[in-house]
């Protein structure tokens, strides 16, 4: 279908999910114990009296019938209208937008630095025997299993502690930004390399590349010209899964390195119960999911307009 | 009050000593005299090179706390420890603490009661201004008191310590009258908190989202600007006048340019920083780290907050509890001594005293707390939980004595929850069923709110031994609006009511230490509480800093005297 | 340029792994002739190819390998690479792969410019135009910028082919390289291989059909195991074969071979005017009626108003290109498919797709067989178990109920009872084959589809395959259904002919007529295409 269909297609779904994740967030708030006005008023040991209570409820509009506050909260929504932070009592979208910018970034970096990593991964395990290429698999799925927490105390104790090369925590230089990136992108990398060498080895050994190779095509250009293409394509598609993986890790990274960013915003949101924030950083997740997907789906139709999954 | 322990950091184990020093404390604490320490027998800073580096002026300290990152940096609203930590840099307090731990005038010279104890003066020192030029006058008493009533501050800490404060009255420039609803001993221990610390009345006047991004004190340090999640930035508060003067201190303002207050959670992260010198100071630090420290050269402040000590508390207000063999049996059970030996590698000292070993008037019985599991069994069999069931917990006409004790993740680092884990196993022997559940803060609030505990460790952090009276006096058991209530131990007794109202109204120091031993001895000798050690409070410092061990009545240090290696 | 020797071959050996797959073979490729390797799977004929190109794998090793001038027993993999594309290139057999889906086929001709000349970007572009009119693809400027995947059949053979004349070879080697591919390509293609040798380029054709290769061929050498058999020009390895395999192979090629004369030492016993064991066909109802079947998916109409009948015990061939809509119509009549429009029927009995359970019983009436068995086959079971699933039909599974219709199965397929315990996977394409027969024919069907059954299989598998069928028909009186695209097998397999062009059916009528006198243009056309041996 033409670009402008595809186009409204997107948008359209897009909407459509937002709307349904805004709803389950809405529903599953509501499920958590406690009661919100004691988080607006500054958490639970408060010693709000009954009326400041009741003013957050009104404000709030938390004592209204659950139907009108989900058409409140929609209308809001829509108006990218977020509220205001229980705990911060600052608007959230001011809130967020301060400290996006250091959850793209590092997810970002992290992102290519897997992708990086899964190429040379894959590169090199064209090269290796059969031994070579079971250590390779299994490095490969101990790297995709391994959660961030522990590797990212496992590097410090490495690299910062032990050796003392790289800096525990931001310190101003570039430096800092070294391990939390490596604990994002090493797992994303094992799980990409998976993908990727077997898509490369297919590729490699598949008809056209030998007919390339009967062209007179050395093997290095085969990689270049041929498989790369072949082993990204699998990758691509997921890359959309991939980012938003990143932004969870996100959340665990970032309190680990002491990074300011969304993750460390939703920990201290979900702790504090401070449900405008929760859900104006779940809505903004959902959203960024949904906009990476289309990108690597517009990507990809660009690489195979056929729709091929070879 | 209600200090929500935000957000310690989580820990290894290692292990090791502490070398307390009373040393430091004495040598450093001299030029001090007159103005602030909280001392302890067991507080002191230890560090390498303490005493012979010459104070150098200049240079950045990089600070690192565990805690969460306050929302609000103004210690009015709500009223946590880590607002206390940073606050304690820019903002003062009436009155203070000296190294006995009497409570002192600090910035009121002078202060007075009246004879039936519903008035009290208070007069300030002249010549002291807030960072934003204005001038400190018995106005700002006025004001601040009545930011503490007002609802709209949301204030918890600071609201209960000046609850008996009617009104305040401005008599002259530097004299304020305060009108009490009825006497009250504690007010100058609770006029001595960083809580109820001083802030210029005219910026009390900007709303709160902009004052809490900068209050402004008296400080030695002001608040530059706060990037938040990232760190709060302090100046030197060039202006900055010691209210009481002292000869050491040639020029009265500190010696470091500012404090950079960094945020990191996660206990690793944090000691790895301060290992490769990429912070100087770091709190909450572990038992583990601490044990090392030494041998790394770093510094270590041990400085246990006052208030209550840390303890279990039994809820007696329902079954099994409710009766005083069980509650007995229970603490005879388990052997605490080991296990915070143990675990805590001796960075913890046993504590048999309801209130911190900061406070004078703590009155404690060690043979009270001896381990005895035999004397267990036998408290048990007597109150007639003489039955056993298949997996070998006690019954009673059919009903399990099973207990529950939420902990609170935040509160209780890793160490404590291995304690706890050690009293479920031990209380297991005997039979008991113990169910330990995890739980985050609000959660853990909620199981409080809702009676779902029979066992909880909340301390509370307060100056001065009415805190008796916040824990235990039978009024406490009635919940706040918000459902909250700090008598977790449910004791309901005329008698100890009686003592602790008294407690606080007499002006006879004497009667007063009476009054709360006895309260004291009737709370112990119920056994409603098992205490375990005080409120932990350790921080590290690396080779370069010096100058570490001034602290406020609430035991957060203070960097006045803190110079940095050039 | 006539008579030069271009490749010369002596002793050629190539092993992998300590394993010999070619065995001391020699041969010479010559400017303007064709040299076609003919063998089965197995036979090393494909690895000989690639050795040519030093792309085998394999350890190769011969007293002499010259490549026009060049000694490619001791070249470097530089060396190599001058020579791949520009001395000597390679067509290979299935043009959806060899052309990389995922990049115009352009650039991927572009790339052998790249290798070998030093042109320009808008020369190199010039260049490529030329040779895709060279082999007349049609808009070469539009098609260039295609991938494989979005070009017709044709129009990628010719892709295939260009890419590997844009260096200017000497030596063209074809693997299998009209193998799989419907009569009109196959004739593209051999009439380009043609033009090629008429330029003077030595051409090596491998395949394993002779019909193909004789028109073409100026010599030919037969392979099997690792080993040249027999070689020698053209008409003397067709008309007078020396060695027994090669009468083998030669006897195995259905071109013109009367019906049930045996391609192999499977067939029947007579050959002439058989006793079927048929009742008269005209007292019953013909096996399948077919009426103005019609199915459509999306726009596209891919059936469109067929008609035809089966009489009984005899044999229908529905011949016809990729996208003919033959397998459609056998889907529809095995009631996989929903009709848009138009009726099945059975024996007799309307055969409609929409009650199941009616549908059930006549599809015991009817059995299927496949191309690719292998994907039929539930991969878990073994063969003794799927021919107990045939005849038990969801009931029992005791496999001890019925040993003996299981014996009997195998024994009409020659099949080896040893192969009762076996996996599908561990047997050969032919005997995968037969097992299919054999459960297909478990529930004694009145009927069976044969869709593509022996396309894929090598020529002596396919002849003792279409000679079981024969004998089956012959003993059970089951009529069948013969879908393929391969004009001589259909020839000598069927009774009657259906011809089947863009969805609707053109011509249908007994083979000798269809053969013999094709009234439409097309049957026409796709008749002179097809290769004869005879």
């Amino acid at each position: 279908m033409n670009t402008l269909a595809w186009v409204g297609r997107k948008v359209g779904g897009a909407l459509v999910v937002l709307w349904l994740v805004a709803s389950a967030i809405f529903i599953a708030i509501r499920l958590i114990p406690g009661d919100p006005a004691e988080a607006i008023m500054g958490g639970p040991g408060s010693q709000a009296s009954a009326q400041a209570l009741a003013a957050a409820r009104a404000e709030y509009a938390l004592d209204q019938p659950v139907i009108t506050q989900y058409l409140l909260y929609l209308g809001k929504l829509a108006t990218f209208d977020f509220g205001t932070s229980y705990s911060l009592k600052q608007p959230v979208t001011q809130v967020m937008g301060e400290v996006l910018p250091n959850t793209l970034w590092l997810s970002l970096m992290a992102l290519a630095a897997a992708w990086l990593l899964a190429l040379c991964f894959s590169a090199l395990a064209m090269r290796a025997g059969r031994i070579g290429s079971q250590v390779g698999n299994l490095l490969e799925i101990i790297a995709a299993a391994v959660p961030h927490f522990w590797l990212g105390a496992v590097l410090i104790m490495l690299f910062s502690s032990a050796l003392g090369w790289l800096p525990a925590v931001d310190n101003g230089t570039g430096h800092g930004l070294v391990l939390p990136i490596l604990t994002l992108a090493l797992p994303l990398a094992g799980f990409l390399t998976q993908l990727m060498r077997d898509s490369l080895s297919e590729a490699m050994g598949s008809q056209f590349a030998l007919a390339a190779r009967a062209r007179g095509e050395s093997r290095l250009k085969l990689f270049w010209r041929h498989g790369l293409r072949h082993a990204a394509l699998p990758a691509l598609s997921l890359t959309g899964w991939a980012f938003s993986s990143l932004l969870s890790g996100a959340v665990v990274v970032e309190a680990i390195f002491a990074r300011p960013g969304l993750g460390r915003s939703l920990l201290s949101a979900v702790l504090a119960r401070d449900i405008p924030m929760v859900t104006g950083i779940a809505l903004f997740s959902a959203l960024v999911y949904i906009v990476v997907m289309a990108i690597s789906e517009g990507i990809e139709r660009m690489i195979n307009p056929a729709g091929e999954s070879r | 009050m209600v200090i929500p322990l935000a957000h310690r950091g989580k820990s290894l184990l290692m292990q090791r000593n502490s070398r307390s020093s009373r040393i430091l404390a004495g040598a450093f604490a001299l030029p001090l005299i007159g103005a602030l320490l909280a001392s302890c027998s067991s507080a002191g800073s230890t560090g390498s090179s303490t005493q012979d580096a010459k104070p150098v002026t200049g240079g950045t300290m990089v600070y690192a706390s565990g805690d969460a990152e306050p929302s609000c940096l103004d210690p009015h609203v709500g009223g946590n420890y880590p607002q206390a930590l940073v606050a304690s840099q820019f903002l003062e307090s009436l009155f203070t603490k000296d190294s006995e731990g009497k409570i002192i005038p600090w910035l009121a010279e002078k202060t007075e009661v009246s004879e039936d104890g519903l008035t009290r003066t208070i007069t300030l020192h002249d010549g002291i201004k807030f960072t934003d030029g204005t001038k400190l006058t018995a106005e700002a008493i006025k004001k601040n008191i009545e930011h503490l009533k007002d609802p709209n501050t949301a204030s918890s800490t600071g609201y209960l310590a000046v609850g008996k404060v009617v009104r305040v009255e401005v008599k002259d420039e530097l004299t304020a009258t305060l009108k009490l609803s009825s006497p009250d001993n504690a007010l100058l221990e609770s006029l001595s908190m960083p809580w109820t610390a001083i802030e210029s009345p005219k910026a009390l006047e900007r709303d709160q989202a902009t004052n809490c991004t900068s209050p402004v004190g008296t400080g030695p340090f002001k608040v530059a600007s706060w990037e938040h999640q990232k760190a709060v930035n302090l100046v030197r508060n060039d202006d900055y006048v010691l209210p009481v003067p002292n000869d050491q201190r040639a020029n009265s303002t500190s010696y470091l340019d500012g404090i950079t207050w960094r945020f990191i959670p996660e206990a690793a992260t944090r000691y790895a920083a301060l290992q490769s010198g990429e912070v100087d100071v770091i709190d909450n630090a572990q038992p583990d780290t601490i044990a090392s420290a030494a041998d790394a050269g770093l510094g270590h402040l041990d400085a246990p907050r006052p208030g209550s000590a840390n303890r279990i508390e039994l809820n007696s207000s329902k079954a099994p509890f409710n009766d005083q063999k069980v509650r007995e049996a229970f603490i005879r059970a388990v052997d605490a001594n080991t296990g915070v030996g143990a675990l805590f590698f001796g960075t913890a000292k046993r504590s048999y005293s309801l209130l911190s070993s900061v406070e004078p008037l703590g009155y404690s019985d060690e043979a009270l707390f001896g381990t005895d599991t035999a004397k267990a069994n036998t408290l048990l069999d007597e109150a007639g939980w003489s039955e056993r069931d298949a997996q070998g917990y006690r019954t009673k006409n059919g009903k399990r004595l099973s207990v529950r004790f939420p902990v609170s993740t935040n509160q209780s680092v890793p160490a404590e929850q291995s304690l706890f884990e050690q009293f479920q196993a031990q209380a297991k022997a005997v039979g008991f069923e113990v169910k330990i559940d995890l739980l985050d803060l609000s959660s853990w609030y909620g199981a409080l709110a809702k009676h779902e505990y029979n066992l909880v460790s909340a301390p509370y952090t307060k100056v001065g031994p009415s805190v008796l009276r916040v824990l235990y006096h039978s009024d406490s058991t009635v919940p706040a609006p918000s459902g909250y209530f700090a008598n977790n131990a449910q004791v309901k007794n005329d008698k100890l009511d009686k003592l602790l109202v008294q407690a606080e109204e007499t002006e006879d120091e004497a009667q007063r230490a009476s009054l709360y031993e006895q309260a004291q001895k009737i709370v112990l000798e119920g056994y409603y509480v098992l205490p375990l050690y005080d409120q932990q409070n350790h921080f590290l410092y690396g080779k370069n800093v010096h100058g570490v061990g001034a602290t406020t009545a609430v035991s957060s240090p203070i960097y006045f005297d803190t110079f940095l290696d050039q | 340029m006539s008579e030069q020797t271009l490749i010369t071959v002596k002793d050629l050996s190539v092993s992998f792994d300590g394993t010999p797959a070619v065995k001391n073979i020699s041969f010479t490729v010559q400017a303007g002739k064709v040299l076609a390797l003919v063998g089965e799977s197995g036979s090393g004929k494909s690895v000989t190819a690639r050795s040519l190109l030093g792309l085998s794998g394999g350890t190769v090793t011969a007293s002499t390998l010259d490549i026009c001038g060049h000694d490619a027993r001791s070249l470097s993999d530089r060396a190599w690479q001058k020579i791949r594309g520009n001395t000597l290139s390679l067509i290979l057999q299935d043009a959806l792969m060899a052309l990389d889906p995922l990049r115009p086929v352009g650039r991927e001709i572009n790339d052998g410019l790249k290798e070998h000349t030093a042109l320009k970007s808008a020369e190199r572009k010039q260049r490529v135009l030329e040779v895709l009119k060279s082999v007349r693809m049609p808009e070469p400027d539009v098609r260039a910028k295609q991938r494989s995947t979005e070009l017709s059949g044709g129009m990628r053979q010719r892709a295939l082919i260009a890419q590997a004349l844009v260096g200017n070879p000497q030596v063209v080697i074809a693997d299998e390289a009209t193998t799989a591919l419907d009569s009109q390509l196959t004739a593209l293609v051999l009439s380009q291989l043609r033009a090629l040798k008429q330029q003077g380029r030595g051409i090596l054709m491998i395949s394993h059909d002779l019909a193909q290769v004789a028109h073409l061929a100026d010599d030919i050498a037969v392979m099997r195991h690792g080993e040249i058999v027999e070689s020698g020009p053209t008409q003397q390895i067709l008309e007078h074969p020396q060695h027994d395999y090669t009468r083998k192979l030669l006897r195995a090629v259905p071109s013109s071979v009367p019906r049930f004369t045996a391609l192999s030492d499977l067939g029947a016993e007579e050959t002439t005017s058989p006793a079927r064991k048929i009742q008269d066909s005209e007292q019953h109802s013909p096996a399948l009626s077919v009426k103005d079947l019609s199915k459509s998916f999306g726009k596209h109409l891919a059936v469109s108003s067929v008609s035809f009948e089966l009489p009984r015990g005899k044999t229908l061939g529905i011949v016809g290109e990729s996208g003919s809509g033959k397998t459609t119509t056998a889907r529809m009549v095995l009631g996989l498919e929903k009709p848009d429009s138009g009726t099945v029927e059975l024996l007799g009995e309307r055969f409609s797709p929409s009650t199941a359970s009616q549908r059930q019983n006549l599809r015991e009436q009817m059995g299927a067989i496949y191309q690719n068995p292998l994907g039929s086959f539930d991969p878990r079971y073994t063969v003794g178990q799927l021919l107990t699933d045939a005849l038990s039909r969801g009931k029992s599974k005791r496999a001890s109920e019925y040993r003996k219709p299981i014996t009997q199965l195998l024994e009409q397929v020659e099949l080896s009872a040893d192969l009762l315990a076996r996996n599908p996977r561990e047997l050969s394409g032919g005997q995968r084959q037969r097992l299919a027969i054999a459960r297909a024919l478990a529930p004694k069907p009145s009927v069976l589809v044969l869709d593509e059954p022996v396309s894929a299989l090598d020529v002596s598998i396919q002849a003792t395959v279409l000679d079981l069928l024969d004998r089956i028909q012959l003993e059970t009186g089951t009529s069948y259904l013969f879908i393929s695209h391969d004009l001589s097998v259909i020839e000598h397999m069927s009774d009657t002919v259906a011809v089947m062009h863009q969805g609707k059916l053109i011509e249908h009528g007994d083979t000798a007529s269809i053969f013999g006198s094709p009234q439409r243009e097309y049957t026409q056309k796709l008749l002179s295409a097809m290769p004869r041996l005879r």
